[in-house]
């Protein structure tokens, strides 16, 4: 069953000339976001985008981001009626994701975890909170308002967990599909490649969470075959590949991301 | 890297210290190794910092100079990066060791090691450091290969 929304990201009137390839890949992931996902619900994943939104004006987030350390205030989130959807670590977490990234550490995935969130809600709650936060801030970037979420579609979460003998534990703070698991269901995941970086790893505990960020990346920035070839000029875009460059470079330094 | 790499392969003498100095680049209406790199980056900046108000400036100056479709482009790459960036710092992926290698000398260059990200990812041992230079040279003539497979 899926709930009628709104037509969105239609932006007639908008003055900038976004590629209908983005709007369109926006349109997708809203609606894969209303639906139950592996390990929330659809109203627990469109919470977690709210969340993401909310964190921008969060007067503790501000406070918090002075102070030397990112634990150094002893204070928690007041919840609202979205954020009690997924509880007071979830909220917190996505709150440091957007607003303190270059302080994110092991310790966050680590309180989820005690909190008594999965290894999987913990990868699918990043994944929506990223994708979420990069379709808001190419509107932002461009002074649009924000697109509505849409409504979520009911039923529970899928329960689907890949099983501990594919997955690479250790690597990162999260487990990761192990470089040669992309087989079965998930042989889509590397782009019919025999392995992957670990930036396309990084989500692939839940692979649809994988599958939103290679769409939203697919039209936003390249796709996985373009990427690696720096000669070519993207077709059908108004700035190069060194731009491009530039700009991701630049945003990088910005967030201290060492990757 | 990706910079430096695309900056090779594009034949242009662009060079990763643009990076920390874009106001350094030609003024427009001279020749520039990147077009319009001094706006570019501020509005990538402008955008990763989270001021609106100097968002709104950085956004009328490109918009001025290069014209809309240029801003649009712009700020889908800049909203990805900051997803990209916070993908990896949130699930605490290292650096992949190819990267790590090839990108030895933008990282001695640009300073990267201070990021607290920079904990996830083993350095390369001192020893095998000139190892990792040379493979940094090497690495557009590698992708040479990918252009012409595509």
């Amino acid at each position: 069953m899926r709930a009628e929304a709104a037509p969105s990201f239609f932006l007639n009137d908008s003055p900038y000339p976004i590629r209908e390839g983005v709007l369109e890949a926006y349109r997708e992931l809203w609606q894969r976001f209303s639906q139950p996902g592996d390990s929330w619900s659809g109203a627990q994943r469109l919470a977690i985008a709210q969340e993401t939104r909310d964190a921008r004006n969060c007067d503790l987030c501000i406070r918090r981001k002075q102070q030397l350390s990112p634990y150094g205030l002893d204070e928690s989130h007041v919840l609202t009626e979205t954020g009690e959807l997924i509880g007071a670590t979830a909220v917190d977490s996505i709150h440091r994701i957007v607003t303190d990234p270059a302080r994110l550490s092991r310790r966050m995935v680590e309180d989820a975890r005690s909190s008594g969130l999965s290894d999987e809600q913990i990868v699918e709650m990043i994944g929506v909170a990223c994708v979420t936060m990069a379709v808001d801030e190419h509107y932002r970037a461009l002074g649009l308002d924000l697109e509505p979420l849409p409504e979520p579609v009911p039923g529970p979460p899928s329960g689907r967990r890949l099983s501990e003998d594919r997955l690479e534990v250790g690597t990162a703070y999260v487990p990761m599909l192990a470089r040669d698991g992309a087989v079965g269901e998930e042989a889509d995941l590397w782009s019919g490649r025999r392995t992957a970086i670990h930036i396309l790893r990084a989500l692939s505990l839940i692979p649809d969470a994988l599958r939103d960020l290679t769409i939203l990346s697919n039209e936003q920035y390249l796709t996985l075959e373009e990427a690696p070839a720096f000669a070519l000029q993207p077709k059908g875009r108004a700035i190069d590949r060194l731009q491009m460059e530039l700009l991701a470079t630049r945003v990088s330094q910005v967030n201290e991301c060492f990757y | 890297m990706a910079f430096r790499v695309a900056a090779n392969m594009n034949d242009t003498g662009a060079d990763v210290s643009l990076l920390d100095h874009a106001e350094s680049a030609p003024p427009p209406g001279e020749e520039q190794e990147v077009a319009y790199a001094v706006e570019l980056a501020s509005f990538a900046e402008a955008l990763a910092s989270g001021d609106s108000a100097e968002l709104a400036a950085a956004r009328a100056d490109l918009d001025a100079v290069a014209g809309r479709a240029v801003s649009a482009d712009a700020a889908a790459i800049a909203a990805n990066f900051q997803c990209m960036t916070r993908v990896a710092d949130a699930t605490g992926i290292p650096l992949d060791t190819p990267m790590m290698a090839a990108s030895q000398s933008v990282r001695d260059k640009l300073d990267f090691h201070h990021y607290a990200s920079a904990r996830n990812s083993k350095e390369i041992p001192k020893p095998l450091r000139p190892v990792a230079r040379l493979l940094g040279k090497l690495i557009p003539a590698i992708l040479k290969r990918v252009r012409l497979k595509l």
